[in-house]
């Protein structure tokens, strides 16, 4: 199996076809995280497809220190960002969004107690729902960090955000995620 | 009881913290249900993201793509941008050459012309021999003809790059 260096690799050297190769490899995750951003399956196809086209078009301008997964997300969320801008200001993917968040630093006293019991499959579902009513920036921040499963210093390099913004984004968005399970699931009595 | 923070806890799932630090959480973590509660739901939440089902583009989409990737124009390297405006560089060289050797030309009577001056005296008489022999060969009439549709040839040509459009003729 090739990796995504050898396959850029060949298509530098005029080999277009192992770009499918990657199109095929990289493909979900993109659009995954084109979903997320933009909450619309046809917007995230057209984003993807217009990703894929332009990271075809500036390959020579990929550096191999890098990873592709990066530099392509990197390219995934601009396009999305523009589309985003397009449609209007308030769903522009602002990543100052933040929220007063003191409320949610504090672990709540009624939170969960150590009889907490949940319907793990319901609590998932809730979950993804939670990630989808999160802020757009840390969403954003939280697709990259569990689903693309990337490093902080990968988020900084795909949002373009200092490490700090990154670091206090996912904190929020896993608190605030937290704090939405332990709401819904309220803690069962113990005898 | 002083539990651990959200900080502390999520700085222990992701292996961020101090080996020292890293210590007394476990030590709490033994004697602290409900600290152990809260680190299994936040490792609860990142097991269900990480384990959530991608979202899978259509069935054509690759294809799709492929087709936008060998459609789309490639991108043009310096000598093919200037091998596709090679009218545009002709135009430009004979501009700057006819101005800039009668700019050098030009030299006041009383003083003698220095070396680049009487280099393109030089140019220019070649040219000007050249021309000559054209005019003989086609007529002097023919050639006025030549240079005036030169010269609009390349005007539609320069506002046909300046709006980036083709201009087309109505008949």
């Amino acid at each position: 199996l090739r990796t995504d260096e050898e396959l850029i690799e060949r298509i530098l050297s005029g080999d277009t076809r192992s770009f499918e190769e990657l199109v095929y490899r990289h493909k979900n995750k993109a659009m995954t995280l084109a979903v997320r951003l933009l909450k619309n399956y046809h917007d995230a196809e057209e984003a993807l497809q217009d990703a894929f086209v332009r990271a075809f078009h500036a390959l020579r301008d990929f550096k191999k220190d890098a990873k592709f997964s990066t530099w392509f997300y990197r390219i995934v969320f601009n396009v999305c960002s523009t589309k985003l801008a397009q449609r209007g200001t308030s769903e522009a993917l602002s990543l100052d969004n933040d929220e007063s968040s003191s409320a949610l630093m504090a672990i709540p006293s009624d939170g969960l107690s150590p009889g907490v019991r949940f319907e793990q499959a319901d609590a998932a579902q809730l979950i993804q729902n939670e990630l989808d009513a999160l802020p757009q920036s840390y969403r954003v921040v939280s697709t990259l960090f569990f689903i693309q499963e990337m490093s902080y210093e990968e988020i900084v390099s795909v949002t373009g955000e200092p490490l700090g913004t990154v670091k206090t984004k996912l904190f929020r968005a896993r608190v605030m995620l937290r704090n939405a399970l332990a709401k819904k699931f309220q803690p069962i009595e113990t005898p | 009881v002083n539990h651990l923070t959200h900080q502390d806890i999520l700085d222990f799932l992701d292996g961020t913290m101090t080996r020292e630090r890293r210590a007394e959480c476990e030590r709490h973590l033994q004697t602290c249900p409900r600290c152990r509660e809260e680190v299994a739901l936040q490792k609860f939440i990142a097991q269900s993201l990480k384990g959530q089902e991608l979202v899978r583009p259509s069935a054509s989409f690759t294809r799709s793509v492929m087709q936008a990737v060998l459609a789309a124009p490639k991108e043009e390297t310096l000598w093919q941008k200037i091998l596709n405006n090679l009218g545009l560089v002709f135009i430009a060289v004979v501009f700057l050459g006819t101005s800039g050797i009668a700019f050098l030309q030009k030299a006041p009577a009383s003083t003698a012309p220095t070396p680049t001056q009487r280099v393109a005296n030089e140019v220019l008489s070649q040219v000007s021999n050249s021309v000559a022999q054209i005019a003989d060969m086609i007529g002097t009439g023919n050639l006025k003809i030549f240079v005036i549709a030169f010269c609009a040839v390349s005007l539609l040509y320069l506002a046909d790059k300046f709006f980036q459009k083709k201009l087309t003729l109505k008949v």
